[in-house]
């Protein structure tokens, strides 16, 4: 297969690029993605939610590459067997880089490792809670939350929101979050591109990143969705892409807002933010 | 050739002639695996030798 650019030999087929200009492609994917949708500037403190994973790993060494100015922020939920690994990754490149890595563990700043705040809830929706919370308390003096959500994630996450009648989160903001007093707002710079595109590149640059997955994930409803939409993408080329659209157009994300959690301080929806009260419930007293 | 298919490190040998013939083989879409033919990302229509070391990666998230 030839490189749809200058003829030569095509390292990936869709589109079908050699490696040089494979490369230029995501890159270029990404700097249109910031730049087309405000998503920040040269100018801004761009804190990157890593975890040594492919995707962080990826906007973290791209965004790098186009000169914002990046730090990572990673979250150690205490999985074991899991996540040592990834950040040993994350480490290397941010070593490799010269980019300020900050670690912040749910053992320190909630009380126990996700393993033993597990007991018999479901995990994701546990650790979900309490990572939202310490990326965007930590996050606290950047100016936005990058995490390295893909095109992908994104279709599935589209998919499980109809599943659970969430429009509200449909059009909540698809590549930036609303803004609200007390949040860092989130961007996904990474997700115009696709899961296959991002693990591409992650190779072709030598990234160190970790292909392991979460003990965890297993359980939860995006690994049902993921598997269906890859069959469905297999049988329907671009299924996942036109998913991701569709939320695109109906995005709207509205301004909501906050009181301070009487707790933390952190922000809220009213009266104790969710992060405290899950922890009160699981651990039986506060911060 | 010997094929290795990463993250789950399964090792395998095969016979087939090309990339898609070999994917095929293991019920495996193109738009699921990279594949690497001697340490270098090739596409579907790539030839394969016996002698040749494949590695397939899982397109897939950590969680």
């Amino acid at each position: 297969m030839e490189c749809a650019v200058c003829g030569g030999k095509a390292v990936f087929s869709a589109p079908a690029l050699c490696e040089e200009h494979f490369c230029e492609h995501v890159e270029l994917v990404v700097r249109e993605t910031v730049e087309r949708y405000g998503l920040f500037t040269r100018d801004d403190r761009v804190c990157v939610a890593a975890s040594g994973g492919k995707d962080s790993s990826v906007a973290l060494h791209v965004l790098q590459a186009l000169g914002y100015r990046v730090e990572a922020l990673a979250v150690d939920e205490g999985i074991a067997g899991y996540r040592e690994s990834t950040l040993a990754c994350l480490r290397s490149l941010c070593d490799e880089r010269g980019i300020p890595l900050r670690v912040v563990s749910f053992a320190e700043e909630v009380g126990a490792p996700l393993d033993d705040l597990v007991k018999g809830r479901r995990p994701c929706s546990v650790c979900g809670v309490f990572r939202r919370s310490l990326l965007n308390k930590h996050a606290k003096g950047c100016d936005v939350l990058v995490t390295g959500h893909n095109l992908d994630d994104e279709s599935q996450s589209v998919l499980m929101n109809l599943v659970k009648a969430s429009g509200g989160r449909l059009r909540r903001g698809y590549l930036r979050s609303p803004s609200a007093e007390g949040f860092v707002p989130r961007v996904k710079p990474l997700a115009r591109l696709s899961e296959r595109e991002v693990l591409a590149y992650a190779f072709l640059q030598g990234l160190p990143s970790s292909s392991g997955v979460c003990p965890y994930a297993r359980s939860s409803l995006r690994f049902r969705v993921r598997d269906v939409l890859d069959e469905y993408e297999a049988a329907r080329p671009g299924m996942k892409r036109s998913l991701a659209d569709a939320a695109l157009r109906v995005s709207a994300p509205v301004a909501s807002s906050f009181s301070a959690c009487p707790v933390c301080g952190g922000p809220a929806a009213g009266g104790v933010c969710r992060a405290c009260s899950l922890r009160e419930e699981l651990l039986g007293d506060a911060p | 050739m010997r094929v290795l298919i990463e993250p789950a490190g399964e090792e395998l040998s095969s016979f087939a002639p090309d990339v898609r013939s070999l994917l095929e083989e293991h019920s495996l879409h193109p738009s699921s695996v990279l594949v690497v033919r001697n340490g270098v990302l090739v596409t579907e229509d790539e030839p394969l030798l016996p002698d040749d070391e494949v590695r397939l990666l899982r397109v897939m998230s950590g969680g």
